[in-house]
């Protein structure tokens, strides 16, 4: 993995005129795009109302950059799963994110994107690695990349670790646990799962002694600070 | 409290069998006492050993009823709870068998170290103590100083300990020779006696009194069948020691049942407060959602506006027309959509609103900037949350000035059969076949497009929230769009005239055809 990021940016030695922008915020598409025909790049503003379609559009033209936003919203959802893709296609991503999610940038970075830049940064700058990239120059330092890469492994070490004791959770655990976290009673889901109440008791304990905490509380809190209950949805 | 279950668990039927045989033992030595005439068969050391026997037991449930009675105060925080076990405790330590102590000395023919007097000073104590129990309800736990155990435990003892060295003292005086024993009893039986009715009077606001006013009974009959044995304890004593027992064992009883019913509703209490809290917690989550969310999409229509004010002071004179005005509408839906997160509240209640007056406004915000919309229709009231029909309309507008620019936008507010319809149509090309049918899906986007907005999925969802709903009505020549409310009648205003101008159309400017390559 670590190979083809450091080699994806050196096999790239001619100059790119085709430029797709991958954005569901069509104001900063719009503008890019008017500023990078004005530099003589034909670009598109990809429809992003069917994902297939989406990915067909980029990848059967010739190679192009790629200005890629990675929450894309329904129905294309990360726009990170689409760097693989059009990365194998010849296409130099650049990822032009708003996210401030380290993790998710740097998972387009390990995908093969070129670089990254915050949707925060002046306009020039957004123009400026943009015609880098199609130039077929580094937006990011072996130095940044790095940094930024070790950065996401360790925000990941750390959230796999808070997450591990929820992996002990059976499926039955973890029903029962997000059930909680509905605000729904002990009564209520022996109710509706169609078991006794001491039934659910005891996995109600089983979910406490597994995460470790002493009260129903303590584990939604824990749930929901360790974001576990969006992680497995 | 409240409710008792009768079947709760092996203590119980214990206790009840424990009744049983006490009132069976009562009646078959009243009854055997009856036979004997007083004395004979069944000689007084001859009862000495059950005596013994039923006084420890009466001590051990007096003593175990107010533990639990103690125990339900400190769960439940009920005064009179500590005032019931503190009088329970009094009459275990009242039946504590220290007759059996005599046995040890065959010379001492008394089989009870209390004497008549000490027994009725102890017990009044108890009665005073139950009638606090019974008229305390109004004082808070503050106000109960948890030092009051102690103390009371410390002046009973002490009144004990004075009792019995006075009985040491002066056996006489003491052991009821001075006041006949007759009279005691009497005054015992009498004051039970009274307790209990006052506990009867106080039962339909203390459920707890009603309870106990049976058992108060009992031990009055107890007392009253003590009186009965003239001169030395006998077997009548023996009976009313197994009436007493039967009290004893049944006060542990509804004791054992308050406190449970205290542990579950304590119990309850945590639950519902954890539950509380979750809910609390869940909101929280919500909100920071919502609020991740609202910076994503802020720091988004930033980028665009700055990128659109960008290429617009830089390039300004190579931008043709077209692409000017699809920047223009471009950045007002980013706005929009903002403007309509930041406002957004899903908590807030649906409640009557004037419709017209929202459209008119909706309608002004679009004349400003040159739309061409006209309003027809009557004051009419419906059941939403303005703010979201507000949003709805705007972006239908929105819709209709992409897919049909030029175009003249109509609302008309109507009522009729308790619906409040608002239809907005344009003169545009309308939706072919296909694009109806997939209008409202998620994500759908038409030919001409600008995206971002709301989209039409996302203004039916808030119009549905609303117990309204928005389709699409296929029979107009252009798009019509029908969005529905349930109306409300509001008789305090009269019935206005119409307020909104009908057929006000602004003229703007040109509009430009939708699809411009980017030069």
């Amino acid at each position: 993995m670590t190979a083809s990021i450091l080699t994806a940016p050196d096999r790239a030695d001619h100059v790119l005129t085709r430029a797709v922008l991958v954005d569901d915020h069509q104001l900063l598409a719009q503008s890019l795009a008017l500023a990078l025909g004005f530099e003589g790049i034909e670009c598109t503003v990809a429809d992003l109302s069917d994902r297939a379609a989406l990915v067909r559009e980029v990848v059967d033209g010739p190679p192009a950059v790629v200005l890629l936003d990675l929450d894309l919203g329904d129905p294309v959802g990360d726009g990170g799963e689409l760097v693989a893709p059009f990365v194998t296609a010849g296409c130099r991503v650049l990822v032009v994110s708003g996210s401030t999610d380290v993790e998710q940038v740097c998972r387009a970075l390990e995908a093969g994107a070129v670089g990254v830049i915050g949707k925060d940064s002046p306009f020039d700058r957004l123009l400026e690695a943009a015609l880098a990239v199609a130039r077929g120059e580094q937006v990011l330092t072996g130095d940044e990349r790095q940094a930024l890469l070790d950065q996401a492994r360790r925000l990941r070490s750390a959230r796999e670790q808070a997450l591990a004791p929820f992996e002990r959770l059976s499926a039955r655990e973890g029903e029962v646990l997000r059930a909680l976290a509905g605000g729904k009673s002990v009564g209520h889901i022996a109710m509706t799962s169609f078991v006794s109440e001491a039934t659910v008791r005891s996995q109600v304990r089983a979910i406490l002694t597994k995460l470790g905490v002493s009260s129903q509380l303590e584990a939604v809190a824990a749930a929901h600070r360790h974001q576990w209950l969006r992680s497995s949805r | 409290m409240g409710e008792h279950n009768e079947s709760r668990g092996p203590l119980g039927l214990v206790l009840g069998a424990a009744l049983f045989v006490g009132l069976l033992g009562a009646g078959a030595t009243a009854l055997s006492q009856a036979a004997a005439h007083g004395a004979g068969v069944l000689g007084t050391m001859s009862l000495a050993r059950p005596t013994v026997v039923v006084l420890a037991m009466a001590s051990a449930f007096f003593l175990a009823a107010g533990v639990l009675r103690l125990a339900r105060w400190r769960i439940a925080g009920e005064p009179h709870s500590a005032f019931a076990g503190a009088a329970l405790l009094v009459m275990g330590g009242l039946c504590l068998p220290l007759g059996g102590l005599a046995l040890l000395f065959p010379s001492t023919d008394d089989l009870s170290l209390v004497g008549p007097a000490t027994r009725t000073i102890a017990e009044l104590v108890a009665v005073a103590l139950l009638v606090r129990a019974l008229t305390v309800v109004d004082m808070s736990r503050a106000e109960l100083p948890s030092r009051l155990l102690p103390r009371l435990f410390l002046g009973l003892t002490l009144v004990f300990l004075v009792l019995l060295a006075a009985q040491q003292v002066a056996p006489h005086t003491m052991t009821g020779q001075a006041l006949p024993g007759m009279v005691l009893a009497t005054v015992r039986a009498l004051a039970w006696f009274g307790v209990a009715l006052y506990a009867a009077t106080r039962a339909p606001e203390l459920a707890w009194a009603g309870r106990v006013a049976p058992l108060l009974m009992g031990m009055g009959f107890a007392e009253a069948l003590r009186g009965l044995d003239l001169a030395r304890p006998g077997a009548w004593t023996f009976a009313a020691l197994l009436v007493c027992v039967s009290m004893a064992a049944l006060s542990t009883r509804a004791a054992l049942l308050d406190l449970d019913d205290a542990v579950s509703a304590d119990e309850r209490g945590r639950t519902d407060l954890s539950q509380a809290l979750t809910l609390v917690s869940q909101e929280a989550v919500g909100l920071s959602e919502w609020r991740e969310q609202l910076t994503h999409d802020a720091r988004n229509a930033c980028a665009g506006l700055r990128a659109a004010l960008s290429i617009l002071e830089r390039q300004d004179g190579r931008i043709d027309p077209a692409t000017r005005e699809r920047l223009r509408l471009a950045a007002a839906q980013e706005l929009g959509h903002i403007e309509h997160l930041i406002n957004r509240s899903a908590d807030e209640p649906c409640a009557p609103f004037e419709v017209s007056e929202v459209v008119r406004r909706v309608a002004e915000a679009a004349w400003a900037v040159g739309a061409r919309v006209s309003v027809q229709g009557l004051p009419v009231h419906a059941l939403g949350r303005p703010g979201d029909l507000a949003a709805v309309l705007k972006n239908l507008l929105v819709n209709a000035q992409t897919h049909a620019p030029g175009s003249q936008v109509r609302f008309a507010v109507t009522s009729d059969e308790g619906i409040v319809t608002i239809t907005c149509a344009d003169d545009g090309p309308g939706l072919s076949p296909e694009e109806a049918c997939r209008a409202f899906d998620r994500g759908f986007r038409g030919r001409a497009s600008n995206g971002s907005g709301l989209g039409l999925h996302g203004a039916r969802e808030l119009m549905l929230e609303q117990g309204g709903d928005l389709v699409l009505d296929p029979t107009g020549t252009g798009a019509t769009f029908v969005t529905t409310l349930p109306h409300v009648a509001v008789s305090t205003r009269p019935r206005q005239a119409v307020r909104v101008p009908t057929q006000r159309v602004h003229a703007a400017g040109p509009r430009i055809a939708r699809e411009v390559p980017v030069a």
